[in-house]
């Protein structure tokens, strides 16, 4: 396994796509930086514009693992590792690692001027402890290696390249708005409190009556669920300061870990051409 | 006689479509062994299977001794391929595409790669990609891909489909080269007969996927027996000139007959005239490699 991944690796660092990829997720997130300046100049609660920068490469790193993977069935090169009498299970494993490791520099690059902001800001430019910004960005990159794994899967079932992009791309965006309608849905308070007042103005009792337009119940909980499974959702995640943020790794795991073997399976039993 | 590639009674099934049915086939070291077939009878299904890139249905096949159910994977490392279309990164140069595969198969320096260019003539490509290459430079190329490792097995499927005259002798003079000078053993397919029966010493003959006769080319020669068509006024008066001869012959109709064997245009001349026999004409021909096929398969739908 390690020679495909050194071979893949030769390959991402000549891939003209992969520095395309790299290089708009910089300049998309420094033009954001430096737009968000030009508005704002003092740096403030800089941990939250961090985090959220994190959404970038979640539309980046699926065109670079679709392009990277297609290209193996596109140019056909993927036979050449099976006469080479390597086995189905490396080669998923190859470029599960390939996409991963492209996906965290991809991410990596983007994140270099925020940090570098942050550097410059100093402890002022923070609300939260050094520590808490580390768990936060920890959280994130589990995101994106989740996200990934999803990518791998889609790359190594779809033997089309532009099939594998276009729907690599459409998921991402699906979540994007999906968590956004969920997060919506998900804000609304269950309970609204009607305070029922005497004629003097005090009040007289106070009760609480369930919002019709929130979600309650079993499909607050699927909400839940979906809004964590997803990138999207576990980025928003690590800036919430509660518990649920430490269970996000979780998630990221849970994908990873049902991703693989579903996509091992499935290539495994994959008719090549 | 020691085989290379053994398959046992292959089946390949595609819902409802049988690719392979029951092929049993056997590919001895050190030979050429042209794959002939027509299109859709199966050649590139059973590749496709030898090569890892699909499964068999049913049935075994077994590469130097070791059968795809075991760890085939390191029978698979002594061989290379082409299948259908070359395997290359379009974006990459001759070299950087053979340094690839060098790394996938682990090799520890890139130092072969210059011979390995030189025996396929790609030596002076420089920085162009692959992409920019002709046809017949590409087939070279993911020959070169599969020359990569120094295997002793080399599967070609169809190398000099779409390539001009210069490039089909140069694909076949580096086929021979390999076999010859490398020992390394073929399994070419082709539709191009003729092509193949310049190179073939042993023959697999595929049809609706079962092989319907494999044979050497030593035989084969021997099947396709040369003879003497000759065309003359009166063939009752031949048969009974060619019987005095001993001579063995096949009368086509009342004019033409094909005579087997060494003949002396003078005697049989000679001997026709005292019959009283007119000679129209003599044409020496042979049964080809397509005839013996057609003859083999049928023509019809097979044509």
């Amino acid at each position: 396994m390690m020679r495909i991944i050194n071979a893949n690796f030769a390959r991402m660092r000549k891939s003209v796509f992969f520095w395309a990829c790299l290089a708009v997720t910089f300049a998309v997130i420094a033009g954001s930086v430096c737009m968000n300046f030009s508005l704002y100049p003092y740096v403030t609660n800089w941990e939250q514009t961090i985090q959220h920068y994190f959404y970038v490469p979640l539309f980046t790193v699926p065109a670079f693992a679709a392009e990277f993977l297609g290209t193996e069935y596109s140019n056909n090169t993927v036979r050449n590792k099976l006469i080479a009498g390597k086995t189905r299970l490396q080669i998923y494993l190859a470029n599960l690692v390939t996409v991963t490791a492209g996906g965290l520099l991809i991410t990596a690059a983007g994140q270099i001027v925020p940090i570098a902001v942050a550097i410059y800001a100093g402890r002022k430019g923070f609300s939260i402890s050094e520590g808490n910004f580390a768990v936060e960005c920890a959280i994130c990159i589990c995101a994106v290696i989740a996200a990934c794994a999803v990518f791998t899967l889609i790359g190594m079932i779809v033997s089309q390249k532009s099939m594998s992009i276009t729907l690599s791309l459409i998921l991402m965006i699906g979540a994007y708005f999906a968590v956004s309608k969920i997060k919506e849905k998900l804000d609304v308070p269950q309970f609204d409190t009607i305070s029922v007042y005497n004629a003097d103005g005090t009040i007289e009792r106070q009760y609480e009556e369930p919002r019709p337009d929130a979600a309650t119940g079993f499909t607050r909980t699927v909400l839940e669920t979906v809004y964590n499974l997803t990138s999207f959702g576990e980025i928003e995640q690590s800036l919430s300061d509660t518990t649920i943020r430490y269970f996000m790794p979780l998630y990221s795991f849970g994908i990873l870990a049902v991703t693989t073997p579903a996509g091992i399976v499935i290539f495994r039993k994959k008719d090549l051409k | 006689m020691k085989y290379v590639l053994t398959t046992e009674n292959i089946t390949k099934k595609y819902r409802g479509f049988t690719a392979l049915d029951g092929l049993s086939m056997h590919v001895p070291k050190g030979s050429i062994y042209g794959f002939v077939g027509r299109n859709g009878a199966g050649k590139t299904t059973l590749i496709r299977l030898i090569c890892g890139m699909q499964f068999p249905t049913s049935g075994e096949f077994s590469l130097y001794g070791i059968r795809n159910t075991e760890n085939i994977g390191k029978s698979r490392r002594r061989m290379g391929a082409v299948v259908e279309t070359p395997s290359l990164y379009l974006d990459m140069t001759a070299v950087d595409n053979l340094k690839q595969q060098y790394r996938v198969l682990g090799l520890p320096s890139f130092d072969g790669i210059n011979e390995i260019l030189k025996l396929v003539g790609l030596e002076n490509t420089g920085r162009k990609k692959a992409k920019n290459f002709s046809l017949g430079m590409r087939q070279r190329l993911g020959i070169a891909v599969a020359l990569c490792g120094n295997p002793d097995f080399l599967i070609l499927d169809e190398p000099i489909n779409g390539l001009d005259p210069q490039g089909i002798i140069e694909i076949r003079e580096l086929i021979l080269k390999l076999n010859r000078e490398r020992q390394i053993t073929v399994l070419i397919s082709s539709h191009i007969l003729d092509e193949l029966s310049r190179l073939a010493t042993h023959y697999g003959f595929i049809d609706k996927g079962k092989i319907v006769k494999e044979i050497s080319a030593e035989q084969l020669e021997r099947e396709c027996r040369k003879c003497a068509r000759v065309t003359v006024s009166d063939t009752k008066k031949l048969s009974t000139v060619l019987d005095e001869m001993g001579l063995e012959y096949a009368v086509a109709d009342e004019r033409t007959a094909d005579i087997y064997g060494e003949i002396s245009i003078t005697k049989l001349t000679d001997a026709l005239k005292s019959a009283n026999c007119e000679l129209f004409s003599i044409n020496e021909r042979d049964e080809s490699l397509e005839a013996y096929f057609i003859n083999l398969v049928g023509g019809g739908e097979n044509g």
